[in-house]
């Protein structure tokens, strides 16, 4: 397994410190146990907003081994961690876990425009689609304290109550999937998690971790159709770069993903100003795997998010004045 | 944040209770250590894994339910800015 380097200072030390902090306050993992055989990191990964035009967030993922039979039980934070699964490397890596997660992006800009804009973006997008992988555990383990993991009934007699059949059908249609609590959801492993594990799982055999991740798109079909057909030349130029990056040394993976990764579902903020900010705070050697995938994508697909939305307003004034027209002459004879 | 990974044992080969000492941290290399700890055979014949947290539900968290690596720290930066 070939993990890069980069960082060989005290700044490196103190990240790692904090994450080993940090695992142990979050699932009580103590990784400075003498099992616990630290391997190396992943390249460090930049998280920007479309509001803020700086980078917020460094992530730097370090990987462990735990070398012996055993891992001691785990001790979950009520307040952060709902559960944690223990996945075998083979069904992330299989080719039939590849699933979708839809998200509704247009809440998530719901701080920048009016609702009515919100809801004329919502109903021309649809919900976001991102690529996804779904989790099968070996092991899994509950917060079972909390009241997410097991409510009593009267609570949620209450909730049921509360909520009228319209706006449940409302949040059926556009609900925020990947925001749902609850046990029966199936777990599903996308965007920026899924952008660092890629190029992670794509070091493994049979090295498709990458070929398997699809481009995020739009649910609603006329969006998407157009995004494909504009980012037809884009893809193949990336994929070409990636493969020549790729000959040239096949451990490079790089930062920034995240940003572009796909979690960033705010970027769509981007529809008004966001996307040239992310843009801004990309990372200057994006020569990652997903990176390279989304130079430029998102750019591409805000595009074809403004000709879907000219094409339907087009569409619709052609279709009242064709009413309109049809009525007037009925009204003439 | 961490990827942490580990091995399950396969049932027809499962390790000795003993096999976990076999390991000595301190003296040697991250390779020999590797090597030593591969050429075990309940890892050789076993199943690698890695662990994933699903965050906790929290209203106000743009990662709320998200299935995460733990260690991530990602909330509390993201809630002072929002």
């Amino acid at each position: 397994m070939n993990l890069t380097d980069e960082k060989t200072d005290k700044e490196d030390e103190n990240d790692k410190a904090v994450a080993i902090r940090e695992v142990s306050e979050e699932i009580g993992l103590d990784l400075t146990s003498p099992h616990a055989l630290f391997v190396g990191n992943l390249p460090e990964r930049i998280v920007s907003t479309s509001f803020g035009q700086v980078p917020i967030m460094v992530l730097c993922p370090f990987v462990w081994l735990w070398v012996g039979p055993d891992v001691p039980p785990f001790k979950l934070q009520p307040t952060e961690v709902a559960s944690t699964h223990w996945v075998p490397l083979r069904v992330l890596l299989s080719p039939s876990a590849r699933a979708y997660e839809y998200v509704d992006v247009s809440d998530r800009f719901a701080h920048r425009g009016s609702t009515v804009l919100k809801a004329v973006i919502r109903s021309i997008l649809g919900k976001m689609r991102f690529s996804a992988i779904r989790l099968t555990p070996s092991e899994s383990l509950y917060c079972s304290s909390t009241a997410e993991f097991f409510s009593p009934p009267e609570e949620n007699a209450q909730a049921t109550t509360t909520t009228s059949l319209v706006s449940r059908f409302y949040s059926w249609y556009l609900g925020d999937h990947a925001g749902a609590s609850g046990n029966t959801r199936p777990l599903l492993l996308w965007g920026l998690t899924l952008g660092m594990l890629a190029d992670f799982l794509d070091q493994l055999p049979p090295h498709n971790a990458v070929q398997l991740w699809s481009y995020p798109t739009f649910t609603s079909l006329d969006v998407r159709f157009i995004i494909n057909i504009l980012t037809i030349p884009l893809k193949r130029r990336n994929q070409a770069r990636l493969r020549k990056s790729g000959m040239k040394n096949e451990t490079v993976i790089d930062s920034e993903t995240e940003a572009v990764s796909g979690d960033n579902p705010w970027f769509i903020g981007g529809l008004s100003k966001g996307m040239e900010a992310s843009q801004k705070g990309k990372n200057a050697t994006s020569s990652y795997a997903v990176g390279i995938l989304l130079e430029d994508y998102y750019n591409m697909a805000r595009r074809g998010v403004w000709i879907s939305a000219g094409l339907r307003i087009m569409t619709t004034i052609g279709f009242v004045l064709y009413i309109i027209k049809t009525h007037w002459k009925r009204g003439g004879h | 944040m961490a990827l942490v990974l580990r091995i399950r044992p396969n049932f027809e080969s499962w390790p000795d209770t003993q096999a976990s000492s076999q390991d000595d941290a301190s003296s040697t290399s991250t390779i020999a250590r590797l090597d030593q700890f591969f050429s075990q055979y309940w890892v050789q014949n076993g199943d690698p894994e890695c662990v994933f947290i699903k965050r906790a539900a929290r209203v106000g968290d743009r990662w709320t339910s998200h299935v995460a690596l733990p260690g991530g720290k990602r909330g509390t930066l993201l809630e002072s800015l929002i």
